[in-house]
């Protein structure tokens, strides 16, 4: 439970920062000049940060919409992100962001105004984009606080031309479950099989739960994608990711699906150590994993083999038009 | 050596660490250099005392890092009196530190969770009776924590402040005694405090060590720089898989350090991760 927010003065009056304190209690508030005061200083531990995070409201200045990874996409010719939030309530062992800050907290931009300005200059020059929000962070678990996607989601209505994609694991479907759903709007679940989640995806909801919300959305006609990324190795993998594949096409209607995309697990060399001393008994670093000129990765025969494999089971059920790799070059 | 708990207490009066020092049984620490120093006998528990000001308490913190040896998971804690016009007696974790001399602002972290509730902190050049209601007052706060955040884990420092006057409660009748008294007012408060960071220091220290086969086999066998960081991965990595097979074992019939790090590798290679 957050018990402490920071927030830019520059921001003190702002709407949203007041509608945002409105819904906490007995929380401490300390003003700051910038958010880097607190964020990601030296000497800060991701790890013992997680233990109690707090909020930080700020301003994003600039940056609001970046180019997405090459080789990172569902079909459109260009593709971008944003991130409204830095870091993420769950606690996942494979997530990139404990290698990328040094802290914990969850750094929230109060400004949304600038990102729709942004999104809109990009969206002029008329070509299929795809925007993907929940890069550095998870698109609908602190929705009930930051009220992001209620505010975006109208927007993307009348862009016909543009996908956004709001990737999640939550279950938390507000503000889903109020609105027409919108057709370029798709929400993605990060999907692995359950055994892996639950020893992984530390604090997040299970599979199960996973796959009963995209039931869900999908009865109430939003369009989801299914995220089956990162691909882990293990033991019996093949086993699981057939039962995963089954419990969720047996659920869901094909017409729902927007797209199925699958992606290998790799870290830049330099966050890999970095997230691998943090822990003494994570499983998932034993590998086996090689690397390249800059990344630490499962083995090539592993890798193409969990993808090659894993899309077969998806051609099962749904067309090959639907099925995307998702891997940085 | 050095394993938790692993503390360095920095103080600016002789008074404010009495009670400390019986707590935790310190001894007077015999060298020649500007500070008193105390250190546990049994423990990695060592204790300065800085003098008044901010320029002290940095330069005694870095005396202490350096005089005590401090590790990575050392916990570093600035403890003593402070003003405030509200809740005379309390003790207050500190989560903002301005320095009134420079306005340079410092936010420790806000990591444990316990009774003890958090202030702001003003640290001031000269004892102030213009009490405010929203920052205490003190005079080491921003010197001890500018220095310490630069060479301790950042979530292991932490600020401690009892209230000791106020406009009730004038700072020209602060002694030895009163002070003592109000320690020993919240020295119940103060262990379990420190009993939490405790716990995040062991953390951070089983992060920081090698696997114990580790020195068995680096004494054994001669490795290499680059094989001894390969070694250390790969011991991690076959404990993790192998908790229950015995490595003296395996490597038996092994001659040298090469053939100990093909053998652990093809092991950890040939075996996939069992995730029940």
């Amino acid at each position: 439970m957050i018990d402490t927010i920071y927030i830019e003065k520059e921001i003190k009056k702002h709407p949203r920062t007041l509608e945002i304190l409105s819904k906490f209690r007995n929380v401490r508030t300390i003003a700051i000049d910038r958010y880097g005061e607190v964020f990601n200083r030296k000497n800060q531990n991701f790890r013992i940060q997680k233990k109690n995070p707090c909020l930080i409201l700020a301003k994003k200045h600039k940056g609001f919409v970046l180019p997405a990874p090459e080789g990172f996409g569902i079909g459109s010719s260009k593709n971008y992100y944003f991130s409204h939030m830095y870091n993420c309530i769950y606690d996942c062992s494979y997530c990139f962001l404990q290698g990328m800050y040094s802290s914990a907290n969850f750094v929230l931009f109060v400004n949304y105004e600038d990102f729709v300005l942004e999104i809109k200059k990009l969206i002029s020059k008329k070509e299929n984009i795809t925007f993907f929000s929940g890069y550095d962070c998870d698109s609908l678990a602190l929705e009930k606080i930051t009220g992001f996607a209620s505010y975006i989601l109208p927007i993307f209505k009348e862009y016909s031309n543009c996908i956004l994609e709001l990737r999640t694991k939550s279950n938390q479907i507000k503000p889903l479950d109020k609105i027409e759903p919108i057709k370029n709007c798709v929400i993605a679940f990060s999907l692995m099989p359950d055994k892996i989640s639950l020893a992984l995806d530390k604090k997040a909801p299970t599979i199960k739960r996973r796959i009963a919300t995209i039931k869900k959305l999908s009865a109430l006609g939003w369009k989801i994608g299914l995220r089956f990324d990162p691909l882990i190795f293990g033991d019996s993998w093949k086993d699981q990711y057939q039962d995963l594949h089954e419990n969720i096409f047996n659920v869901i209607n094909i017409s729902s699906i927007h797209s199925i995309s699958y992606g290998p697990l790799r870290f830049p060399i330099a966050m890999y150590k970095k997230i691998n001393s943090m822990y003494q008994n994570e499983k998932l670093f034993v590998g086996p994993f090689e690397q390249n000129q800059s990344e630490v990765l499962y083995k090539q025969e592993i890798e193409e083999e969990m993808t090659e494999y894993c899309k077969n089971l998806s051609l099962n059920f749904a067309p090959e038009s639907l099925i995307f790799n998702c891997k940085s070059n | 050596m050095n394993s938790p708990p692993s503390i360095r207490w920095l103080v600016a009066l002789r008074a404010e660490a009495k009670e400390i020092i019986s707590q935790y049984e310190l001894k007077s620490f015999e060298h020649e250099g500007p500070y008193q120093i105390f250190k546990s006998k049994k423990y990695d528990i060592w204790l300065i005392i800085s003098g008044i000001g901010k320029v002290n308490a940095a330069a005694a913190s870095a005396y202490l890092f350096l005089k005590s040896k401090a590790t990575p998971w050392s916990i570093w804690i600035n403890f003593g009196i402070a003003g405030f016009e509200k809740n005379y007696g309390t003790i207050f974790k500190i989560d903002k530190i301005i320095s009134h001399s420079n306005n340079k602002t410092f936010f420790p972290s806000k990591v444990i969770k316990d009774k003890i509730e958090y202030a702001s902190l003003l640290t001031v050049d000269r004892a102030q009776e213009n009490y405010s209601k929203n920052y205490m007052y003190d005079m080491e706060g921003s010197g001890f924590f500018e220095t310490t955040s630069k060479i301790a884990s950042h979530d292991l420092i932490l600020v401690l402040k009892i209230v000791s006057d106020n406009s009730n409660n004038k700072v020209t009748s602060i002694n030895k005694d009163n002070i003592d008294c109000l320690v020993k007012k919240n020295i119940l408060a103060v262990k379990k405090c420190l009993k939490n960071l405790i716990d995040l220091s062991e953390e951070i220290y089983i992060s920081k060590q090698k696997p114990k086969s580790f020195y068995e086999l680096t004494s054994k066998y001669s490795f290499t720089f680059s094989q001894k960081i390969a070694l250390e991965d790969l011991l991690k990595k076959w404990q993790l898989l192998f908790p229950k097979r015995k490595l003296d074992v395996i490597i038996n019939d092994c001659k040298d350090s090469k053939s100990v790090i093909i053998r652990l590798k093809s092991d950890i290679d040939e075996t996939a991760i069992n995730w029940s």
